[in-house]
């Protein structure tokens, strides 16, 4: 593959980028290509050496943010004509309350996952002041009756070793919340990136 | 090299480059091409993130008729450089743990 075609394969590529930020990216892999050239390499090499147009491509557009793949997603491929605009309004109806779900439930999938680490902090979290007053508490108990007092502290002692259990799976399962979380955000997203041949 | 580690490298490398000298895309990827592999896919972004961050500034320089970027380290950029000289010290102290970790198996 040439310059100019790879050139003009990775522009076509990345429409979804604006004008700017498109013609920035062409011009640093044609400033790379012409001193990979004026160092020695053939033409045809440096090409190769970059990789496949398509991966470029699909590479620049992943880092790209959320809201910019959705607006090429749902951009019509040639521009907005006048049916493309027609048929738009009268699917309003159907496409604004589907888009407004689709926001909506990922944002109840977002706060879900949020809300249950909050839960199982405060549940660890209850369990220490449980603790901690349970032993406090047995020591005023000790004018009443000595054998009730221990049993409070003992009770108060081993809510404080659960916590200890508690907050190391508590940690494990947040981390893995918030992984699981992000790995659906991040796959969601990859859905948005046209692949090409 | 693991790719966590190697992404943290990555910015300071680039740094170092140019904080030898005033460079450009090309010649970066070939300086530090035998010490960390770099893509020129991933340079970019790279280099976008240090000049947003006023690490780096860009001027475009006329070569053989064609307008090359070329990149200048700030004393921002140099900072950046000390801060991860000084944060090194104790990453060694960490791998000298981690080292006696593993030699007590």
């Amino acid at each position: 593959m040439t310059k100019e075609v790879f050139l003009r394969e990775l522009s076509r590529k990345l429409h979804p980028l604006s004008d700017i930020e498109a013609k920035q990216r062409l011009s640093y892999y044609e400033e790379l290509l012409d001193d990979m050239m004026e160092d020695g390499i053939q033409e045809e090499a440096a090409v190769a050496k970059l990789g496949d147009v398509n991966e470029v491509a699909e590479e620049i557009l992943r880092e790209q943010p959320l809201p910019t793949l959705v607006k090429n997603r749902v951009r019509p491929k040639n521009g907005w004509t006048a049916a493309a605009i027609t048929v738009a309004i009268l699917g309003a109806p159907l496409w604004i309350p589907l888009l407004f779900a689709l926001v909506l439930t990922a944002g109840a999938v977002a706060l879900s996952i949020a809300a249950v680490i909050l839960s199982l902090v405060l549940c660890v979290a209850a369990f220490v002041c449980a603790g901690v007053l349970a032993v406090i508490r047995g020591f005023g108990l000790f004018p009443v009756s000595g054998s009730y007092a221990v049993f409070v502290i003992g009770v108060g002692i081993v809510m404080l070793g659960i916590t200890c259990l508690a907050s190391l799976a508590v940690k494990y399962a947040a981390v893995g919340l918030y992984r699981g979380g992000r790995w659906l955000f991040c796959t969601a997203k990859g859905l948005l990136v046209v692949k090409e041949g | 090299m693991n790719a966590q580690l190697k992404k943290g490298l990555l910015d300071v490398c680039v740094l170092s480059v140019l904080n030898r000298g005033e460079s450009y895309g090309y010649k970066i990827l070939k300086d530090l091409g035998e010490y960390i592999e770099l893509s020129e896919s991933t340079l970019y972004p790279i280099l976008r993130r240090l000049e947003a961050g006023n690490c780096v500034t860009v001027r475009p320089v006329e070569h053989e008729g064609r307008l090359r970027k070329m990149y200048t380290i700030t004393n921002t950029g140099k900072m950046q450089l000390m801060d991860f000289l000084a944060d090194w010290k104790e990453v060694e102290r960490i791998y000298q743990y981690i080292r006696e970790g593993v030699d007590l198996d």
